[in-house]
């Protein structure tokens, strides 16, 4: 996973980073740095720590399973 | 970069779009023999969201949805739903490449799921720096092999048919009825995203009729396909397969040929890469409307990442991604892909002459760049 992460931002500071600082698009730097710092936050949470003590959208999703069984079993649906 | 096209582009992406991962999947399987009749109800819940978009994008051409509902409801409860809006965006997002990696590792079971998610979500990010535009002409250039491939694999496991699997008619319509939601989430309901690139469409008052006839046909296509399904392995068979026509396709005997199956891998493999492709396509394009940038082009990476890494954090194992994460998307994003299009529509509508008012006196449908 930190692989991955250190390509994307290898890459982006490849294609990105010159034009940014050239255009001095710096709100669209900060948008880009918070992003790829999400992303890093992830990966040491998912590599290193391994707790997946964060927030994804699988525990929302989780939280709603009961209501496709109820939903299911309503409408009797198999599977 | 070049963001215009046409209606009749914006037609074939929305024919993607619909078939799509769906298509080897079949959603609507729980309602057994009636699954082809849930296919058809699903297809009017996505032509009833079709038109809500397209009235709505008439109403103010060459505008984004974010702009309008921010305009129509009020910065503050419309950034709120535009945020909601974008979040099912990214989860459907998400799901995509879980759909196309689940997928791909039925063919390649030694592919590690990591590598296939990076390599997809960067030739999504190669074609996303091509722009708009020639992910369109993607489209219409690959639009003429995948009729081609539906047609013939729509006949080669025609010997295998047997229409007793489809009687009695309207015999469990609890079921029936039960299984419409499942395909009214997917994959109609998800056409919501190309509510992002409707403002790029620079013919919509004179094209829009080609966008409704080619949802006819992926609708008639999903219908066809579920009906193929339930004919050749049954109700049941329907329901325990993961992926049942690739299951119709290994039981097609052609000569002394082997593997059929995966001389249609292109197709499948082309609707669901359009679909992830328009879906982060469209998370790139939500989030450079959200924070208004200039141009969503430097964030093109960084939201591929997102999409990566919250993949690989969210799934753990294709058996979660099946049992879980699938069934429970409808609750999840059925809701908001209703009610965020309907909610913007009737505020838009409500207050019209006020929107038109805020914003700068009417463009010529040449200028979809304005809202860029």
């Amino acid at each position: 996973m930190l692989f991955i992460i250190l390509l994307y931002i290898s890459l982006y500071v490849l294609l990105e980073g010159r034009e940014l600082l050239r255009s001095k698009s710096w709100r669209e730097a900060l948008v880009g740095a918070v992003i790829i710092a999400i992303c890093i936050v992830y990966g040491v949470d998912y590599v290193i720590i391994e707790s997946r003590a964060l927030p994804h959208p699988g525990l929302l999703f989780e939280k709603l399973m009961p209501l496709v069984e109820a939903y299911n079993s309503f409408f009797k649906l198999g599977g | 970069m070049d963001n215009r096209i046409s209606s009749q582009q914006m037609a074939f992406l929305l024919f993607f779009l619909l078939l799509g991962s769906s298509l080897i999947y079949v959603p609507e399987s729980f309602a057994g023999r009636n699954a082809w009749m849930s296919t058809i109800l699903a297809a009017l819940v996505g032509f009833m969201i079709l038109a809500i978009m397209l009235r709505l994008q008439l109403m103010f051409p060459g505008i984004s949805v974010f702009k309008i509902a921010e305009l129509s409801l009020g910065p503050v409860p419309g950034k709120i739903l535009n945020v909601l809006f974008l979040y099912v965006i990214f989860a459907v997002a998400i799901l995509s490449v879980g759909d196309l990696v689940t997928m791909l590792r039925q063919l390649f079971p030694y592919a590690p799921a990591f590598s296939l998610r990076t390599l997809i979500i960067l030739a999504g990010a190669y074609c996303l720096y091509k722009g708009v535009t020639n992910i369109a002409r993607l489209a219409e250039v690959t639009i003429g092999f995948t009729l081609l491939f539906l047609a013939i694999g729509f006949l080669v496991p025609y010997n295998l048919v047997n229409f007793a699997n489809l009687l009695p008619v309207m015999s469990e319509w609890r079921t029936m009825v039960g299984a419409v939601i499942y395909g009214a989430n997917w994959p109609y309901a998800q056409i919501t995203v190309l509510l992002f690139m409707m403002p790029m469409v620079t013919d919509l008052q004179k094209g829009y009729p080609k966008i409704v006839n080619w949802f006819m046909i992926s609708a008639g296509i999903l219908t066809l396909r579920t009906l193929l399904v339930l004919a050749v392995l049954g109700p049941e068979m329907t329901m325990i397969n993961a992926f049942p026509l690739y299951r119709v396709f290994r039981l097609a005997e052609v000569q002394t040929f082997q593997r059929i199956e995966l001389f249609f891998f292109s197709l499948w493999f082309t609707t669901c890469f359009m679909q992830v492709l328009l879906y982060y396509l469209g998370l790139t394009i939500g989030l450079k409307e959200l924070f208004n940038l200039k141009d969503y082009r430097s964030i093109i990476l960084p939201a591929g990442l997102l999409i990566v890494t919250v993949s690989i954090y969210t799934i753990s194992s294709d058996i979660y991604f099946l049992q879980v994460l699938t069934p429970a998307s409808i609750p999840h994003d059925l809701p908001v892909n209703l009610l965020y299009p309907a909610i913007v529509y009737t505020a838009a509508a409500l207050g019209y002459k006020k929107v038109k008012d805020k914003l700068e006196p009417s463009p010529s449908s040449n200028t979809a760049e304005q809202s860029m």
